[in-house]
């Protein structure tokens, strides 16, 4: 009798280990961002294409993660590899770009969508699938910024121009070796999207798929320039600035952002960024 | 190392000391396969740029008395191609001691273990898909009465060369009646009833939704025979576990398995029926394809076993399934019209597989909504979307006393979106299979295999020819060839031949293989790997002692 008593005690318990969840299941303990604080900021590269009929469930665990930590979470969406290619008849969109195609053949994402979270290395890969992204995401959000980034700009319509001043606002004294980097991302390019997902949008192909923070190219290129090199001490501040020519590229450029991030040349990792746009 | 001395010395050291009069008893098996790959643009084999890829194991057990300790050792350098390329490495991920008392025995380490039919827990090996979800923790199996089954476990399960991050808790009883009772010992009825539970702990990280910590499902099944007649049934629930299988829905899971098998001598009929809903069980709610499993819900379908019969395999779909199947083997008796002077067997099978009938949970939430409870789905109802359809007849026929053979027709019908992820439609395969065995001494056989599938989509007819000769007892060569000779687009009519040699000799099997490997996905009881194409030579190496 006591192996019985023994069993129904471990079943009991076993049947008490179960947590049933009931609606609302979001969230909702997020709080606003103040504008002025020095919070930790965090970029999602997402590896992407219209051909990856998986996408849309990647964008749209991105784009949540934008709306949950407004000014905080910053996407770049690369199109890059196989699902990135041009096909007849409805996609002939190019999205690719020489800096993507960089990125991808450096980090050889093996499957798609596939995202780098300030290019973080986990057990000896920086890419990390879907549903990994908000736990680091929000991991990385609750964390101290070592850096702060603050930028002016001014963009001359006649030339097409931009102008940008960057402020690199050290919080702690570090001897690490930094890179600066500028993206130029553009949003609300509308074309097919392949889809297996019904519950986002018609399968296979969807027709009108807003395409968000499409990688265009690097102000200073896919690796960026020194920021330092020496040791630097908390509350010093390195100014940089760039002018940058739009020329006769077709890009709405009232859709375009530039993506200003710092990161460790050692480790890849990225410190801090910043999103502005260019009008 | 530590890991695996330490246990050693302790083992020798118990065992030395519990089991003096006890003799040592050493076995073991080793399994050694690596290609050599070659590049072949036609078919799609890559260049691989460490040209050799090998996955190799090698197991040792040792029992003294009632102690049992194992280890097992595993070296992917890389892992061959098709394998999940983060099997990459080498080290001990299984080993294990075990005492035995004479109502209980504890196992400490890893194991594999069986709930039932697998639907709340199913921890096992299968290499040819690299696939291996052994449990790391504790266990207690004991037998306290007559008839009476008791498992109760905990632990993390293997994920490649660590550990998912779940942690498991389970446990099992099993009740069989007429070892109970010893006046049902001899009679016709008999019947066992059992039931399980398992709960996954995995913390809850993400700042989107609110994540279920602790995870359970519970089965209850039981077993009823009289006379030749069996009905075996296991039910199974499993509580809200958004994970990415299932899109991240809370909807609860449940599935059915309902077998009814008749036997008598030359006579065997199976019926069978499942339903599987939202069933796909993880150590980790964010792992997919083979990774993780707990659980298993079994295969409907008839597993093939010539090459282009199994070009197109069952995949077993846990998130939602209605399948059904039914079989019936019969023994022509010899010296009958039909039977001829050996007699002849005729097997009839048909397998169905369909989606489950699902509807919105409301006008507004489009099925499967992410962060929702996904759907509405009536237990009984059946989707639209046909999965798999397996129609088979055989023909088994002794013609002389040299000479055998098997006549097959199959029709199989492929859903490739859900069975591989290509769109690449529906297929409806014709496959007709003549399998012949010429006896030509007692150690000289050679065995002739024709093969030819018929379909009218995506890449059309393809013919296959294998010769095998068996001789000198243990040595067996064969040369064989598929070929997609109908191909629409003529430059992707190819052949995949094969030159092999095996030859086995006591324990051992020595195997070596020339030639090329279509593209396509290998299945294991509806567990799936893809494999890709390949070109080059393999060997195999299996023994044990």
């Amino acid at each position: 009798m006591k192996k019985w008593i023994g069993l129904a005690v471990v079943i009991a318990v076993l049947i008490q280990a179960c947590d049933k969840v009931y609606p609302p299941y979001m969230e909702t303990n997020n709080t606003p961002t103040p504008t002025d604080s020095v919070v930790q900021k965090v970029i999602i590269e997402e590896f992407t294409g219209h051909l990856c009929p998986n996408c849309p469930e990647g964008s749209e665990v991105a784009h949540q993660l934008e709306h949950l930590y407004p000014g905080r979470v910053f996407i770049i969406s690369i199109h890059a590899g196989y699902f990135a290619n041009l096909q007849s008849p409805n996609y002939l969109t190019d999205y690719r770009c020489a800096t993507g195609n960089e990125l991808y053949n450096v980090f050889q994402p093996q499957s798609y969508p596939i995202a780098m979270i300030n290019r973080i290395s986990r057990n000896g890969s920086m890419l990390v699938n879907k549903d990994g992204w908000a736990p680091l995401v929000d991991s990385l959000i609750h964390t101290t910024p070592t850096i702060k980034i603050r930028s002016t700009k001014q963009f001359n319509p006649s030339t097409s121009t931009l102008q940008a001043t960057l402020d690199f606002i050290f919080l702690q004294n570090t001897n690490k070796k930094i890179m600066w980097c500028a993206y130029i991302t553009e949003d609300s390019l509308v074309s097919y999207q392949k889809n297996n997902n019904s519950a986002l949008g018609p399968t296979p192909d969807i027709p009108n798929f807003p395409h968000n923070d499409v990688l265009r190219g690097s102000i200073n290129g896919t690796w960026g320039d020194t920021l330092i090199s020496t040791p630097v001490m908390a509350g010093d501040t390195i100014k940089k600035s760039f002018q940058y020519s739009f020329g006769t590229v077709s890009w709405n450029l009232n859709q375009t952002h530039i993506i200003v991030f710092v990161y460790d040349l050692d480790t890849k990792q990225i410190l801090q960024a910043e999103k502005f746009s260019v009008k | 190392m530590k890991t695996i001395i330490i246990p050693i010395l302790l083992f020798i050291f118990i065992s030395e000391k519990s089991f003096p009069q006890s003799e040592w008893q050493v076995s073991g098996d080793v399994q050694m396969d690596a290609q050599y790959y070659l590049e072949d643009s036609l078919i799609g084999a890559n260049k691989v740029n460490e040209k050799i890829l090998s996955n190799n194991y090698f197991n040792l057990y040792l029992s003294r008395g009632s102690l049992n300790m194992g280890i097992r050792y595993e070296n992917f350098s890389n892992p061959m191609l098709g394998f999940d390329p983060r099997l990459k490495g080498s080290g001990f991920p299984y080993k294990f001691i075990e005492y035995k008392f004479p109502t209980l025995t504890i196992t400490a380490g890893n194991f594999y273990e069986q709930f039932g039919l697998g639907l709340t827990l199913r921890s096992y090996e299968e290499r040819s898909l690299g696939f291996d979800n052994a449990l790391e923790g504790i266990r207690i199996q004991s037998h306290p009465w007559k008839g009476f089954y008791l498992k109760a476990l905990i632990g993390q399960e293997r994920l490649f060369f660590s550990k998912a991050e779940g942690i498991l808790r389970g446990a099992d009883f099993e009740i069989n009646l007429n070892e109970v009772f010893d006046s049902l010992k001899q009679k016709p009825f008999q019947f066992t009833f059992g039931g399980s539970v398992v709960s996954r702990y995995q913390v809850d990280k993400d700042p989107i939704y609110k994540l279920p910590e602790n995870v359970l499902t519970w089965a209850l099944r039981y077993n009823l025979g009289y006379n030749n007649l069996r009905w075996n049934n296991e039910f199974a629930y499993k509580y809200n576990d958004p994970n990415a299988t299932n899109g991240y829905i809370y909807k609860e899971g449940n599935a059915l398995i309902s077998v009814i098998t008749y036997t008598r001598k030359g006579l065997g009929i199976l019926l069978g029926a499942k339903r599987a809903d939202n069933m796909d069980f993880r150590a980790d709610r964010t792992l997919t394809g083979l990774a993780g499993m707990i659980n298993y819900v079994p295969a409907m379908a008839k597993i093939h076993a010539y090459s282009l019969s199994a070009l197109y395999p069952y995949v077993a779909q846990p998130n939602g399934e209605m399948a059904f199947q039914g079989q019936i083997s019969y023994n022509i008796p010899k010296k009958t019209r039909l039977g001829g002077k050996y007699g002849m067997d005729i097997n009839i099978q048909y397998d169905l597989s369909h989606a489950i009938k699902k509807k919105p949970i409301s006008d507004t939430i489009p099925i499967g909504q992410k962060g929702t409870d996904g759907y509405i789905s009536p237990f009984f109802g059946i989707g639209k979307e046909r999965y798999f359809e397996d129609a088979t007849i055989e023909i088994f026929k002794k013609i002389s006393p040299k000479l055998k053979g098997m006549l097959s027709y199959v029709y199989i019908v492929y859903n490739s979106l859900a069975s591989e992820g290509h769109d690449y439609g529906t297929f409806y395969n014709h496959i007709g299979i003549l399998d012949l065995t010429w006896k030509i001494t007692s150690k000289h056989a050679l065995r002739f295999e024709a093969q030819h599938l018929y379909k009218e989509q995506h890449d059309k007819n393809w013919a296959s020819l294998l010769a095998e000769y068996s001789f000198s007892k243990g040595w067996f060569f064969s040369l064989g060839d598929i070929y997609n000779y109908n191909n629409p687009d003529p430059t992707h009519r190819n052949h995949y031949y094969t030159v092999n040699l095996t030859r086995t000799f006591n324990s051992t099997r020595i195997s070596i293989t020339y030639g090329k490997i279509r593209e396509g996905i290998s299945c294991v009881g509806g567990v799936c790997r893809y494999v890709p194409a390949s070109y080059g030579f393999s060997l195999s190496i299996n023994t044990s002692f």
